[in-house]
């Protein structure tokens, strides 16, 4: 009750034509964006339909004595090229989150696709299709969409690790909804890593992927955590080390156009991954507030703490370069109850006093909306994501510090993740930005 | 959205037509460009290819098109006929049919190294006939205090050079 009566963002909690009206130079469909993240969206039959004649359904090929796995998408477009994802094809599946409101519709409306809020016919929507390399096979017979998973539109995705060890330890970050052995694409020995075999298939994959052209401009390599070797996180150095030596020969290049969604590597160790060809990096702190990080993130507080994971990511634009390393903020989990912060105002000041940090060091601060998903201890404990109002803030606040530091991180925009509303509104300075090594000379306009 | 004169189509499908489009922005700021893959869709839409992503002109397009505003295209042939189009983007793309169209295009023009960063669709709003005959028969009379005294339509009994 405190908290409500000293936060206007809780007090007022503002929809989405309010947040318009508050904050006209907001670009409407990045505002609808972060609307659409909050409160789910349905897909009708017919606009399904529509989405598969277009071939933006993916139907999965349910795995021998599996149970069959519902149609999804790869998220669609405005008519601005912003993307928004979690479209949900089953109202069923609306009770694997706790959402905001009542979900938007994703309709045909004379004929066209539109995004619907209550009836009305809001945002033109237009249908992302699969790449072409979907439901083909590799020679051992794995279905290369299992091995390597596209979307958005200009990303290939590969994850290395069957597992998180933050589940294994019983430490998840509190907001995160994988089981403890996620990802079955690939192969993978019983201790969670790629076989050979799982090696192969990925180097077949990517190299069919790329056959497609006008499709893939990059690369997310990621895998749970694990913090174990005989320096921190050794074991995870070397997988990557080995699938990037893979991708080396797929590419014909020394440097991969991949980045590494990974765990906190010391200096040495990030830059043998550069070395080795990794493109960027992206140790993700997720909480800047220290108390909240400990509680949201109990892993990597016992991995090694937030001032480990902070100095990773500022270490690694040495190696990187600047705009080339990142740092992810789970936005709003350093609100959640009973540890969190107490006000969204309080939030927003906490996190971009981080963003500012980073910045000022070369690398990105990128935001995500708090997801509170099925699995998830959030969930669990019903905890909410705070309303439009404070993404919108955040978003602005996280694009004006990027613009100012002359910021952009092309590996991890809104083609390359589409998750990170700072990424949309940054298309405005991407012309300004510097990256690059550190101490690289400005753009000459 | 009427469909583009007889004129302004004919210029769009001459290859020797020089085709620029000019987007302006907040502060005074305006970017011009060459953009000989502009055509004109089947819906009577115009759509070019942006090469680069991270171009000014690309951030420009999208700050006119959150802001509802137009382009400007200029359309140039050797024979002086010239046309401007006064035209609202209306989308981007970078995946789907149309995309793949542009790309293809670029890369048998351009060789393998080349690609394109995505494609602007722009809706035509109001053309104009831009060649320098029509626009004088028009300022001349708007503006008729404007020209010379020395011209022959002015003066016909006068000296001239």
């Amino acid at each position: 009750m405190a908290a409500l009566a000293e936060s206007a963002i809780l007090k007022d909690r503002l929809g989405f034509e309010q947040a318009a009206a508050k904050y006209p130079a907001f670009p409407r469909t990045v505002l609808r964006k972060l609307d659409t993240a909050l409160r789910g969206v349905l897909i009708s039959p017919s606009a399904l339909d529509r989405a598969r004649q277009e071939g933006a359904v993916y139907d999965p090929v349910p795995e021998k004595g599996a149970t069959p796995v519902k149609p999804s998408l790869r998220g669609a477009f405005f008519s601005d090229a912003t993307l928004f994802r979690d479209i949900e094809v089953d109202e069923q599946d609306f009770k694997r989150r706790i959402k905001q409101g009542a979900p938007y519709t994703l309709d045909l409306v004379d004929g066209k696709p539109y995004l619907v809020d209550g009836g009305v016919p809001v945002e033109q929507t237009f249908f992302s299709p699969l790449p072409s390399y979907y439901g083909k096979r590799t020679q051992r017979g794995t279905l290369l969409e299992k091995v390597v998973g596209a979307g958005p539109a200009n990303c290939l995705n590969l994850n290395i690790l069957s597992y998180c060890n933050s589940w294994k330890e019983h430490l998840p970050c509190k907001y995160c909804d994988y089981p403890p052995s996620f990802r079955s694409r690939g192969s993978f020995t019983p201790q969670g890593w790629l076989t050979q075999e799982g090696l192969d298939d990925i180097v077949e994959a990517v190299s069919v992927a790329l056959q497609e052209v006008g499709h893939f401009t990059t690369l997310r390599i990621q895998s749970g955590s694990d913090p174990h070797g005989a320096r921190p996180f050794e074991n995870e150095v070397a997988q990557y080390v080995r699938v990037l030596e893979a991708l080396q020969g797929v590419f014909g290049t020394a440097k991969v156009p991949a980045r590494l969604v990974a765990s906190a590597f010391p200096k040495d160790q990030s830059a043998g991954l550069a070395a080795a060809g990794a493109s960027g990096y992206e140790p993700h702190l997720e909480v800047w507030d220290p108390q909240a990080f400990e509680w949201v993130c109990p892993a990597k507080a016992r991995y090694f703490g937030r001032d480990y994971w902070i100095q990773s990511a500022v270490d690694a634009v040495e190696s990187f370069g600047r705009g080339n390393v990142c740092t992810q903020f789970v936005a709003g989990a350093e609100l959640a109850g009973p540890h969190g912060l107490p006000t969204p105002e309080a939030a927003l000041e906490s996190t971009l006093e981080g963003a500012e940090y980073f910045a000022q060091r070369g690398v990105v601060p990128v935001s995500i909306v708090l997801w509170v998903g099925r699995g998830s201890i959030f969930f669990r404990d019903k905890q909410a994501a705070p309303p439009l109002e404070y993404y919108v803030r955040l978003a602005q606040g996280f694009r004006d510090i990027r613009r100012r530091h002359r910021l952009a991180s092309d590996i991890n925009d809104y083609r390359s993740c589409a998750v990170h509303p700072e990424a949309d509104l940054g298309r405005l300075d991407a012309h300004r930005a510097v990256n690059g090594k550190p101490g690289a000379a400005p753009c000459p306009h | 959205m009427p469909p583009l004169s007889i004129q302004a189509s004919a210029l769009l499908s001459d290859p020797a037509t020089h085709k620029v489009v000019v987007a302006g922005g907040e502060e005074s700021r305006a970017r011009a460009e060459l953009r000989p893959s502009l055509r004109l869709l089947e819906d009577g839409t115009l759509a070019y290819a942006e090469p680069f992503e991270a171009s000014e002109a690309n951030s420009l397009m999208l700050a006119l098109h959150w802001a509802g505003k137009a382009a400007e295209i200029l359309l140039s042939a050797p024979d002086g006929r010239a046309w401007r189009i006064t035209a609202a983007p209306r989308r981007y793309l970078y995946t789907g049919p149309l995309f793949q169209s542009f790309y293809r295009e670029a890369r048998a023009q351009l060789g393998p190294n080349s690609q394109v960063g995505g494609v602007w669709v722009l809706e035509p709003l109001k053309e104009e006939d831009a060649g320098y005959e029509a626009r004088k028969r028009i300022e001349d009379e708007a503006r008729p205090h404007y020209r010379y005294l020395d011209r022959s339509d002015v003066t016909p009994n006068g000296a001239r050079a």
